[in-house]
Parts: C-alpha cells; structure tokens; sequence
C-alpha cells in the first residue's frame, strides 16, 4: 500500500498536470492539489506511512540518477517535497536541507521546490513562539496552533529532557 | 539520504544576464528533456494541440521567461525576476482599446495567486471570425523548460481559462 501511494507521485498523471508550468512556486501549488499528495500527506498523519519508508524510498529513487542526464524522479521527488512540506520531522529536516543545498541541474525542479519550501518553513519558524511553563509534569506539557493558523505554540515542562517538535 | 550526490558538486550553469538598469536575473541553463519530459510533452500535444503548429521538438536551456526574454539562451524560472524584468525594461500593460501586435508578450495569469505562470511571444495576428474586425493574436510559445516550441491561438492554450486571466505586456510607448 505505502509502495503504491509513493509510486503514484511519478504517475503519468501528475507529470501531464505540471507540463505546462516551470515556475517552481507554480508547481509547488498544483503539486498540493494533486490527489496523490494529498494521499501520502494522509497516510503521514495517520501512520500507515512512516518517515523510515520514506527514506528507504529516496534512498532507492536515487540509484537512477545520472550525472548529465535529467533525473526521471524529479518530478516524484517534488512530489514527495511538497507531501511533506508541513511535516516536522527529523526526516523532514534532513531532506529538505540536503535537497535544496544540491547545485545539480538533473533534478532542477526538486530543487528549486526544495529551496522554497525550506524558505517558507524557516519564515514559519521564526514566526513560532514558545510557552514554558515551569513545574508542570511532562506529560501535560502540549502544543497547539496560535489563533492566526501560523505557527504553533508549544508548552514545555521544565523537566522535559528530550523535546520533540509535533507532526504539523 | 543524497550524500553521494553532494559529492558531485554543481552542475548547475548560468549566464551574466542584467535588466535595462543592471540588475541580475537569476538563470538557468537547463538540461536537455529525459523520456519522461518527452512522453509529458508528447500526450500534451495529442490533449490540447490539435490546432497549435510545431515550430521545434522538445529541447532543454530555456523555458517561456528564457524564450521571450533571453533569445533561448537560459531559463528564468522565477516569476519574481519575471517581474524584475517587467519594470526594469520598461513594460506597461496594454490598456483598453488597445490592441495587441507582433512581438508584444502575451501573460498568463494565475488568478488567486496573482501570479504570471506563462509568457509568450505575440508573432502574427489571424483574421477572426467572418465578417468581425477583431483580429487573433497567435503566440510563440515553450511551455517549459523541456517542452517544444508551438505557434498556437492566445486562446487555445492548456490553462483553464476559468481559473487564468490573459494580459498583454508591450514595451511600446503609449
């Protein structure tokens, strides 16, 4: 199932909807809309998709690059930048990081995506405040959005050791 | 997860191109289409093409900005350099009771982004319907950066044009 949900970002279909269009914050939008995003995306939040499929995934996409020859996952992996644009992850982090520091004109458009919504999300960040409240066990420490929808709000226990970022 | 990929290095390549006043535009010169570029363009022919006239099979380095702008020697890929260029170089929009004429641009605009996704070159004007004066602008246009060049109707084009205003941009003086 996981295997057919990220197979079908490459699809036929999703090339023939972004034939048209070169701007990456152009395709980043027509990407969003795309049933097959919109699948993965759900699959992430309800877990039947993890982070670790995802990589093993890239990791096998990525045998197929050439040098000097235009990556035919590039538009998948575009695909799967903007599934999980939103999600805060170490995944996530990673991916996007490497990907957009990549200077190869083989997978451009990935790229291009990449560098964008690394842009957005460090733009999210610095919008994020943080609420700590001190003496309050770890267990009730939570997180929610701010009224605005940008952002998020996080409360941490003064004995959290490890905080992690949610899913967003 | 692309470490071996970061050890390659660029590959990336760019030309010195500047506005009227000498700002930069961020370019790129791209790679000639793989067999997904060219099977994407090929079923885009058979869906909307009927009518559009080849002038060239799909070729890489320059998208539509890179076309109308940078005699197809790079791709511009940034609609905010679309708009640099725009104002440096001295565009206006075509205003009401005006009409469009050869080598003006035609702009594709996305309506709730506000944002041009496509550009193309005016390149002759058809007659229009019997007995109307109106004439029908044909465009130039290079779909992507690893599409073909069609000769096609401003109206005859694979947006919606529901969702996509179509604008005129001239450097013409008024």
């Amino acid at each position: 199932m996981s295997k057919e949900l990220l197979s079908r970002l490459g699809s036929d279909d999703v090339h023939d909807s972004i034939v048209c269009y070169s701007s990456p914050a152009a395709i980043r939008r027509l990407l969003s809309r795309r049933r097959e995003v919109i699948d993965l995306r759900a699959a992430l939040q309800n877990g039947s998709l993890t982070d670790d499929e995802l990589r093993r995934h890239v990791v096998e996409l990525m045998h197929g690059f050439r040098p000097g020859q235009r990556f035919d996952g590039d538009v998948e992996l575009a695909a799967l930048a903007v599934a999980i644009e939103r999600r805060s992850t170490d995944f996530a982090e990673e991916f996007f990081h490497d990907l957009a520091s990549l200077k190869l004109r083989e997978l451009s458009m990935s790229i291009g995506i990449a560098r964008l919504i690394l842009h957005a999300r460090q733009d999210l960040a610095k919008n994020e405040s943080r609420v700590i409240k001190l003496g309050e066990p770890a267990h009730q420490s939570k997180s929610f959005s701010q009224p605005n929808g940008r952002g998020r709000v996080y409360a941490m226990a003064r004995n959290a050791k490890k905080f992690k970022w949610g899913a967003m | 997860m692309f470490e071996a990929l970061k050890l390659l290095g660029s590959s990336e390549k760019s030309i010195a191109l500047q506005t009227r006043v000498g700002r930069d535009i961020a370019n790129l010169i791209e790679l000639e289409p793989g067999y997904q570029q060219v099977k994407a363009y090929e079923r885009l022919l058979e869906r909307h093409g009927a009518k559009w006239r080849i002038r060239k099979p799909p070729t890489g380095i320059y998208n539509c900005a890179g076309h109308v702008w940078a005699s197809r020697r790079t791709s511009i890929l940034d609609p905010r350099e679309w708009q640099k260029i725009i104002a440096d170089d001295g565009y206006r929009p075509l205003g009401d009771g005006e009409s469009p004429m050869p080598d003006d641009i035609v702009a594709y605009v996305d309506r709730k982004s506000a944002e041009i996704i496509h550009l193309a070159r005016i390149i002759f004007l058809a007659d229009g319907l019997a007995g109307s004066k109106l004439k029908i602008p044909w465009a130039a246009s290079k779909w992507n950066s690893t599409a073909g060049e069609t000769c096609h109707s401003i109206f005859d084009a694979p947006y919606d044009l529901g969702d996509h205003d179509i604008r005129y941009l001239t450097d013409r003086p008024l």
